[in-house]
């Protein structure tokens, strides 16, 4: 004991404790980040957000969510969860958003469009359903469709939005009925397409 | 052909080509910067970046901000905005904007509609008071949002290649103008720029929507001083680094990462 009372081995000792002691009261603050415009990855006429286009959403108040990561740190997919007691999207709900970079609200256009969301189960807090909704300003609009318990892909819908609306976020909320937890799901993709009634004119 | 029809035959294709290039794409371009706001040059206060798009005359433009370092422990802010609409040779005309504020665990979201001249704003909550005076109606309609001001006066100084240029904007609740001019020119190197640029002084004067505006908080408002990117003619001036004196020292935002592509 007396070996850490000299000063050589306390001062340093008590340095690190306090350093420490910062680091785990910051706790998730530490691991904060961004939300940030994620530009996709064009696949014809259509724009995929995976892998880190998923790691930089908006928050949403009465939500939660949580990057899920490989043990090599890449990101494997978004757990959006929602909380108990919030029923079904409304439109003056923003939902956890993917926000999309200028570039690609301008590539897409106006619509209609289709949104394929590839999702995968979350074990026991599984949400029965998954509302997908367009900010295009103004209201949100949600389509909301069942949940499968599989590994799945959910196409969504949208007609087309007013001439110079463009798409700036893709929101996510899932909905339960159930008040006893935090229900989500995790998605691995998302793929939105202009559909063809709504191509661009030449 | 004689001589006069040739002379006429050039001007009537000088004329469609001049129609052409009104109604064809003004131009294209895509741009991104981040920054990071410190105060004293040491003590980081947050973390912004302002992206944008044109395309086929239409633009849009994104802007996120969020406290990050010191500042982070005492106030979790993470706003994101963005706005859209039109470009012509005349100017830029904007037609939506949305902006998501989240703070202390509370959320806003304000989104503006421009239709016809009009400008229709929903905010949510509300805000309890809309200053004294309020923002009238002929200010709010005359006015930019805050996502396409930056993108304007970017504009106007990229056209001008010089730092000149106003604009007034609306956020919502408040109205205030911005306003440009020249200090020096020069060269500016850092954050992945490195190029022309200019300094200008920035000024920002608040007009209506403000609850706490005495003429004594107007007179210490400071003079910023504002580096743009010098672009090419036609381009949009990229914010550099902006300096604000205040009483414990100067806050400065500076770039951190730059991409242009015209």
């Amino acid at each position: 004991m007396r070996f850490l009372l000299s000063w050589w081995v306390f001062f340093p000792l008590a340095a690190l404790l306090v350093a420490a002691s910062i680091v785990v009261s910051l706790g998730p603050m530490l691991l904060a980040r961004d939300a940030r415009p994620a530009v996709g990855a064009r696949d014809g006429a259509a724009f995929v957000f995976a892998g880190d286009d998923l790691a930089h959403p908006a928050p949403a108040p009465h939500q939660v969510f949580h990057v899920a990561r490989t043990a090599t740190l890449r990101t494997e997919g978004l757990r959006v969860a929602v909380l108990p007691g919030r029923g079904e999207a409304q439109p003056d709900e923003t939902g956890v958003q993917v926000l999309l970079a200028p570039e690609t609200s301008l590539a897409l256009g106006e619509g209609p469009f289709r949104v394929e969301v590839q999702t995968v189960p979350v074990p026991i807090t599984m949400a029965p359903r998954l509302a997908i909704g367009l900010d295009r300003g103004g209201q949100m609009e949600w389509r909301t469709l069942p949940l499968p318990a599989v590994a799945s892909t959910i196409v969504y819908e949208f007609p087309r939005g007013e001439d110079g609306a463009f798409v700036s976020a893709i929101g996510v909320r899932p909905a339960a009925s159930l008040l006893d937890y935090n229900y989500g799901v995790e998605l691995r993709a998302i793929r939105i397409m202009q559909t063809p009634a709504g191509a661009a004119a030449p | 052909m004689n001589r006069t029809s040739w002379a006429a035959h050039a001007r009537a294709i000088l004329i469609a080509l001049s129609v052409v290039a009104a109604a064809s794409p003004v131009w294209a371009l895509s741009y991104r910067a981040e920054y990071e706001a410190s105060i004293l040059g040491v003590v980081v206060l947050g973390r912004a970046s302002v992206q944008g798009a044109v395309l086929n005359g239409r633009y849009t433009s994104a802007a996120t901000l969020r406290t990050s370092g010191a500042a982070a422990l005492f106030d979790q802010t993470n706003i994101t905005a963005n706005a859209s609409g039109v470009v012509t040779p005349r100017g830029v005309g904007w037609t939506s904007y949305n902006l998501s504020h989240a703070y202390a665990s509370k959320f806003r979201r304000v989104s503006m509609r421009r239709t016809g001249g009009v400008t229709q704003a929903s905010v949510t909550p509300r805000y309890w008071d809309m200053g004294v005076p309020p923002a009238t109606a002929a200010q709010r309609n005359g006015s930019y949002d805050p996502v396409s001001a930056l993108f304007a006066l970017g504009r106007l100084i990229g056209q001008a290649r010089a730092c000149t240029g106003t604009v007034g904007v609306y956020d919502g609740r408040q109205h205030y103008r911005l306003s440009v001019t020249p200090r020096a020119t020069g060269t500016f190197r850092g954050g992945g720029y490195s190029g022309p640029a200019l300094s200008c002084a920035m000024r920002y004067t608040p007009i209506a929507g403000f609850s706490d505006m005495t003429p004594a908080a107007r007179a210490r408002i400071p003079v910023a001083t504002a580096w743009f990117s010098r672009p090419a003619q036609g381009g949009v001036a990229i914010p550099l680094r902006i300096i604000v004196p205040t009483p414990i020292g100067a806050a400065q935002l500076d770039i951190r990462s730059y991409r242009y592509a015209p």
